[in-house]
């Protein structure tokens, strides 16, 4: 006989709604619901993330002070370096502005940023970031976003006044790439502790720890041309089937507060090259 | 709603080093509340809390419902009532509770695409995290079971 106690059918009750909502997530009946349950708590994480930014970063300055006035006289130096290096790409930026016009090749200065503040983070150990702009703002899943300093992530998740942003540190990011000076390509991928490797570089790639890193633009997952980070060691693979360079990003992904979206980024439709192969 | 915001902000504060798991509250608020008050009001705390952690997360909805239900469950199985008055039962229980999270969190997020290697994942995120939890849970279990406290006094006992 089924034992129907109170507590057998709490039980069955809860795991049964707990395996509907799941189920229903997956298929996406929920989104609606999703979309709108996430505004009230997109609110509050605007409030108390904000406030936690600024402890965070309060208590961040003052541990830093000693060092940033270290990096402040390599900055200084370094400053004076690169003046010297912007007059001559100066020069080769209007060589290439007049072989451009020559060529009717036309360069992406049009695309729209939205300005967004980092309020949350994702709570189940990916590495996602929550941010203070959704559809209200034009902004929509799979959009990229980037800072000053380089390639963010992509808009994974989206609702009337907020987004989710999976970031490239995440081992489920892997965005196409290429080491700027070499023009060697590669797969530059997140893993479980939060940083980036360049994987899948031929063996006889020229790599150094220095090089640039940038996002190629191959599949069109995201632009071309925005910085990935810096090579700091190259080695071959176990299998010694290709070489890897574990890569410093210039952005500190754990300190994060301003991003910017890019709004109106369209792949280009590569389903024309899939239809050829069947 | 506050405890999943603050899962989500403040929490942040108390990661380890970057990229690892922060403490996760609200699975120490779900222990807490499971070893203090009667099964089925701590089976409704385990899927609201769960709904309102996954809309701050890529996981679908109701994965971390799941996940609580199941502990409050074996909680209710295998610590009796007022067993938790034992300073060292809540601490366990969290420790115990982050494990058997963060593996139903890796099997779903698993099967929707975001895929992480099992064991470093589980050294590198779930070990830091249950010894956070550990830590900090002597003082969410006391804070816990003052509000039960509070709201709900201990009856007379009549002779």
């Amino acid at each position: 006989m089924i034992n129907r106690s109170p507590r057998t059918i709490a039980i069955f009750s809860a795991i049964g709604i707990s395996m509907m909502l799941i189920i229903l997530s997956l298929i996406g009946m929920l989104s609606p619901a999703e979309s709108a349950g996430r505004v009230p708590l997109t609110f509050l994480e605007d409030i108390l993330g904000g406030a936690s930014t600024s402890f965070e970063g309060t208590a961040a300055e003052i541990a830093e002070i000693r060092a940033l006035r270290v990096r402040n006289a390599e900055l200084e130096q370094a400053l004076i370096d690169l003046q010297s290096e912007v007059a001559e790409l100066r020069e080769y930026r209007s060589d290439y502005d007049r072989l451009a016009q020559l060529l009717n090749y036309t360069t992406r200065e049009d695309w729209n940023y939205v300005a967004a503040d980092v309020i949350g983070r994702d709570t189940t150990g990916v590495q996602a970031i929550h941010i203070d702009r959704g559809t209200r703002d034009g902004v929509e899943v799979g959009d990229p976003v980037v800072s000053e300093a380089g390639l963010v992530g992509r808009v994974t998740e989206v609702s009337a006044t907020g987004a989710e942003v999976l970031l490239i540190t995440d081992p489920a990011s892997s965005v196409n790439a290429r080491v700027q000076s070499s023009r060697d390509n590669g797969l530059v991928q997140g893993t479980i502790s939060g940083d980036l490797v360049l994987a899948f570089l031929d063996t006889e790639a020229e790599v150094r720890p220095g090089d640039l890193v940038v996002s190629s633009g191959e599949t069109q997952a995201f632009p071309a041309d925005i910085i990935l980070g810096q090579v700091t060691s190259v080695s071959l693979t176990d299998d010694e089937l290709f070489q890897e360079a574990p890569i410093d990003s210039l952005i500190n992904f754990s300190r994060l507060e301003i991003v910017l979206v890019i709004t109106n980024w369209e792949p280009t439709d590569l389903s024309f090259f899939d239809d050829d192969e069947n | 709603m506050i405890v999943a915001v603050l899962d989500a902000t403040v929490m942040k504060l108390f990661q380890l080093w970057d990229g690892a798991l922060s403490p996760n509250l609200m699975l120490m608020v779900i222990v807490s509340w499971a070893l203090v008050v009667e099964l089925r009001e701590g089976l409704a705390w385990a899927v609201i809390g769960g709904i309102f952690r996954d809309l701050l997360s890529v996981a679908p909805t109701g994965s971390s419902s799941l996940a609580f239900v199941l502990i409050v469950i074996v909680i209710d199985m295998f610590i009796p009532k007022l067993g938790w008055r034992n300073a060292v039962i809540p601490p366990v229980a969290v420790g115990a509770a982050t494990f058997f999270y963060d593996i139903m969190l890796f099997i779903l997020l698993q099967l929707v695409g975001y895929s992480r290697p099992f064991f470093y994942g589980l050294s590198y995120a779930a070990l830091p995290g249950a010894v956070e939890n550990i830590i900090l849970m002597v003082f969410v279990f006391r804070v816990v079971a003052g509000v039960n406290a509070f709201f709900r006094p201990p009856r007379a006992t009549a002779f």
